[in-house]
């Protein structure tokens, strides 16, 4: 079974090849960081023209790389929601015009399903199991039971943790990507010298809180006057990395509890997205793992960011299930995974 | 020749199957959202009314734009995906081309598409290059005599006198868009969309580059 898999729902450009036994024959991404960069953050209309104007080419791509066909297909499956509506749309057409001239049955996969199920792609890690999906565009505790069925223990209530790295490296101009700078500035910083609230703290819930803490950083950031040196940056950087590790980490801690009290036997923990990166907060996710008897699994970076191997992937997943779409289907822009 | 013509691009999804006796079958369904849901759905019920494979295509023709953003992708993702999937040539007309395609007069013809903005996407055919304007800049601009076709031709009326504003249709006749297809030149690669207008975004103040 080898399914095709497209990825056009924010700025990367992505198309793969995955059978069922776990192998990726092809996975391309392309990135449109330039095109978005100067704007500050991603135009939707730029990222809408972009996915159309390299779509075939990667497509192609995937086919030479592997030495695959259209003949060796047996689905078709494409980000489908949620995202920005002009990139989904290019996918979505593509790929059910794909399906529509090869007799194959189409797949619309939701992104963060595709993000749920990597784990299972790289580590084939068994049903039910807990994940942290905690990225720049997503932070969300979910219980993934079966595919298609999750329950949400948790999520941010504002920014994603992700967003919230880049934004205060921007005030510090630690330069681009930010997460990875705040980080780097971070380890010789002094993390007790400035305090940040913890939003929720206390709360029973595993829900996230991070645009007040963003307000404290710039207020921080506000008293060093308008030359701070690299050593008043690097205390704010871990100072503010320490705050958001013992968020995240507090979150996983009682969604752990949770999870164990749903499912008596699960002792999975999978982390994924592009903040599981942050050695701090790994560290911390994996002591938080050792004290309540969770093994911890993390897909490769590459696998956390936005690509089309999870697509296709979870659309193996799901034609393995008989879960196939109409080609009258349309691109969701909200979708959520779970109620 | 085996022509799949369709258009999104406009206030309609409409699609022809031209076949090689000179017969076509036709859909078209005024609509100016949804062709997302609908175009493939619609493309797959004409070849099977016709008994015509995806496969047995020689050539699939498609509305390039102006129009609505959306539009031009949805026409043109499906239409590069077939193409792909079958390894069919796919010919992109212009919509001021495809409208003009759709009328028959003989005077000089200028084109006007629905922007859903306050400027127009207008054209006088053979003469000036697709351009943006409001509807007293393009009546301005438009010399006596000309007939004015395309879905936004009516927003001209009340500007000016020297001009005949034809019927309004929602979007080009795609039985003539596949017509126009056979008789051009094979293209080498996928064709571009035609959006005449840059995207809407503004580089924020004091940033570099």
């Amino acid at each position: 079974m080898l399914v095709l898999g497209i990825e056009t729902s924010c700025d990367e450009t992505a198309v793969a090849l995955v059978d069922e036994i776990r192998v990726i024959h092809a996975d391309l991404v392309l990135s449109q960081d330039d095109a978005h960069r100067a704007f500050g953050g991603v135009v939707p209309e730029i990222a809408a023209r972009s996915h159309l104007d390299s779509l075939d080419r990667l497509v192609r791509g995937v086919f030479t790389e592997s030495g695959k066909q259209f003949e060796d297909l047996s689905g078709v499956a494409a980000t489908s929601g949620p995202g920005l509506i002009g990139g989904l749309m290019v996918g979505v057409m593509l790929a059910k015009a794909l399906c529509a001239a090869r007799g194959l049955p189409y797949i619309a996969v939701n992104h963060l399903e595709a993000h749920a199920l990597t784990a299972r792609l790289t580590h084939a890690v068994a049903f039910p199991y807990l994940l942290l999906l905690v990225s720049g565009g997503h932070t969300q505790l979910l219980l993934v039971e079966d595919v298609g069925s999750y329950k949400r223990l948790g999520g941010t209530m504002d920014d994603a943790a992700g967003e919230a790295f880049d934004k205060v490296a921007k005030m510090l101009d630690l330069g681009f990507p930010g997460g990875p700078a705040l980080s780097r500035a971070a380890t010789t910083g002094d993390p007790e010298r400035f305090v940040f609230p913890s939003p929720l703290a206390g709360r029973a819930g595993c829900d996230f809180s991070f645009s007040g803490l963003k307000t404290a950083a710039r207020l921080v950031i506000e008293t060093l006057g308008s030359d701070p040196t690299a050593a008043d940056k690097n205390d704010v950087a871990a100072s503010f990395q320490a705050v958001m590790a013992r968020i995240v980490v507090d979150a996983t801690r009682r969604a752990q509890r949770q999870a164990r009290a749903l499912h008596a036997g699960l002792s999975t923990f999978v982390v994924a997205g592009g903040v599981a990166a942050n050695s701090l907060i790994r560290d911390r996710l994996e002591t938080a793992c050792r004290d309540n008897g969770f093994t911890l699994i993390a897909p490769p970076p590459r696998l956390c960011t936005d690509n089309a191997a999870m697509v296709a992937w979870t659309g193996v997943e799901r034609l393995q299930r008989g879960l196939v779409d109409g080609l009258d289907f349309a691109p969701r822009p909200r979708w959520p995974l779970a109620a | 020749m085996r022509v799949l013509a369709f258009d999104c691009a406009s206030s309609q999804c409409a699609a022809t199957l031209l076949m090689p006796d000179g017969s076509a079958l036709s859909r078209v369904e005024a609509r100016e959202r949804g062709q997302a849901e609908r175009l493939v759905p619609m493309l797959t019920e004409i070849l099977a009314e016709a008994q015509v494979g995806f496969g047995d295509l020689d050539r699939i023709a498609v509305t390039t734009g102006p129009g609505s953003f959306t539009g031009v992708r949805v026409g043109l993702a499906t239409a590069i995906g077939l193409g792909l999937a079958r390894d069919c040539p796919v010919i992109g007309i212009d919509s001021f081309t495809a409208f003009a395609a759709s009328m028959r007069v003989d005077s000089r013809l200028a084109i006007v598409i629905e922007s859903r903005r306050a400027e127009l996407y207008w054209q006088i055919m053979n003469e000036t290059q697709p351009a943006c304007g409001t509807p007293p800049e393009i009546a301005a601009a438009l010399p006596p005599g000309v007939s004015v076709g395309g879905d936004a031709a009516g927003r001209l009326a009340g500007w000016g006198a020297g001009f005949g504003i034809t019927p309004r249709q929602p979007g080009p006749d795609t039985d003539q868009l596949a017509r126009l297809a056979v008789t051009l030149p094979l293209p080498t690669g996928f064709p571009a969309p035609v959006y005449v207008r840059p995207p809407d975004a503004q580089k924020p103040a004091g940033r570099n580059g």
